[in-house]
């Protein structure tokens, strides 16, 4: 279900994302829906609470911050290349978006007989490298190839300007298949990077 | 890792047993028959290991019973991208052993500022004050990585020990739904 927190823009979207099986382990699973409890708390919540558990995931759309970058920091790697440090808050748009569904998630979770209720904190950044029309606005060209150096692409999420409202993992590989296209048209040699999820891409 | 030795490896990951050396051969042990037969550490000392153990079983009841020592001493020793740890997740550099050995140092050290004693050798209560502080980073001193981070990795490790097998699911009495489905329980 897609939701429209303002009518007039087609922009400030957000998606329901429901029914998800869950695990008790890994990142999303049912012990970290609260990553607060441990020993014997942790073990009967997870007794008491893993049968009848549901998730509901808000995916809210955010508009892109020019302030919102990754930097190079004096810290070095152990191959003296710089390490990087992200730069990112959310606007206030983005956090109204957000705010607003999830008084809607509760609204629902009450509406279907919730007994408890746990919200859940924001994931999945993207950005980092991203698309644009020179090195003065972003870091690729539509075709994920880099302003400053022809011969490297970028085929990751970083080159999204910032989360859209579905996951864009199809988009993802149709820009990951244009950028060899685009390599071989124009005979550059090419080095893809490639990545999802929530990675931002080095330069 | 020779090709025999990655055979037996993926072939254990799918049973939840691992590759672990007895007497000089490679067999397949759960982590929980590795520690019960002792088993010896691959990387770990047995002070790093005890620590673990402590900690593991502060966050999960039976995580010391189930392994865990063992279960990240062999994650640790096997190639990075093999690993089942959540530290691949959470983006933590390779090699993992110098991130354990860099946590279990700052939880020992901690501890022992505040308390004059290494945190396996604390009373279960101060255990679970210490492990709530550094969830919270409020461990005065602290050094190393940060407490918060430190306390989601091994919390994670601790519960995929005890409930992410199969009599995990089912002592939880949900269904376990593997894409793969392993040959037999463990």
């Amino acid at each position: 279900m897609i939701r429209f927190r303002n009518r007039r823009s087609i922009f400030e979207l957000f998606f329901w994302n429901t029914g998800a099986a869950q695990k008790p382990i890994n990142l999303r699973g049912i012990a970290n829906v609260r990553p607060d409890l441990i020993g014997k708390e942790l073990d009967e919540f997870l007794n008491g609470k893993a049968r009848g558990l549901s998730r509901i995931t808000a995916i809210c759309e955010a508009l892109p911050k020019i302030e919102n970058r990754i930097e190079l920091t004096s810290e070095k790697d152990e191959f003296g290349f710089p390490l990087v440090c992200i730069n990112h808050t959310f606007d206030q748009g983005a956090v109204g978006l957000w705010s607003a569904a999830l008084d809607e998630g509760v609204e629902i979770a009450k509406g279907a007989g919730a007994k408890e209720i746990w919200p859940g904190a924001p994931q999945h950044l993207l950005g980092g490298t991203i698309m644009g029309t020179s090195a003065s606005n972003s870091v690729v060209n539509s075709y994920g190839q880099t302003h400053e150096l022809v011969n490297l692409y970028v085929a990751g999420c970083g080159i999204f300007p910032t989360e859209s409202s579905v996951n864009p993992t199809f988009t993802l590989n149709a820009l990951r298949c244009a950028a060899p296209n685009n390599s071989q048209r124009t005979g550059a040699a090419s080095q893809v990077e490639s990545g999802e999820g929530n990675r931002p891409g080095r330069r | 890792m020779d090709q025999i030795e990655r055979r037996a490896f993926m072939k254990g990951a799918g049973l939840g047993a691992l590759a672990f050396t007895v007497g000089g051969a490679e067999i397949l042990l759960t982590p929980s028959e590795a520690r019960a037969q002792g088993v010896p550490f691959r990387l770990l000392n047995a002070n790093e290991g005890e620590t673990i153990e402590a900690l593991g079983e502060t966050l999960v009841p039976s995580a010391r019973k189930a392994g865990i020592a063992h279960f990240i001493d062999h994650q640790i020793s096997v190639p990075a991208e093999e690993a089942l740890l959540q530290a691949r997740i959470f983006n933590v550099r390779p090699p993992f052993a110098n991130f354990y050995r860099a946590a279990i140092g700052a939880v020992d050290r901690g501890s022992e500022k505040v308390t004059g004693r290494k945190f396996a050798a604390l009373s279960t209560t101060d255990q679970r004050d210490f492990v709530n502080n550094m969830r919270q980073s409020k461990i005065e001193g602290w050094t190393g990585p940060s407490g918060g981070f430190v306390y989601t990795i091994l919390r994670s490790d601790a519960v995929d020990v005890v409930y992410g097998t199969m009599e995990g699911y089912a002592a939880l009495g949900i269904p376990y739904q593997a894409h793969i489905v392993p040959t037999k329980r463990w």
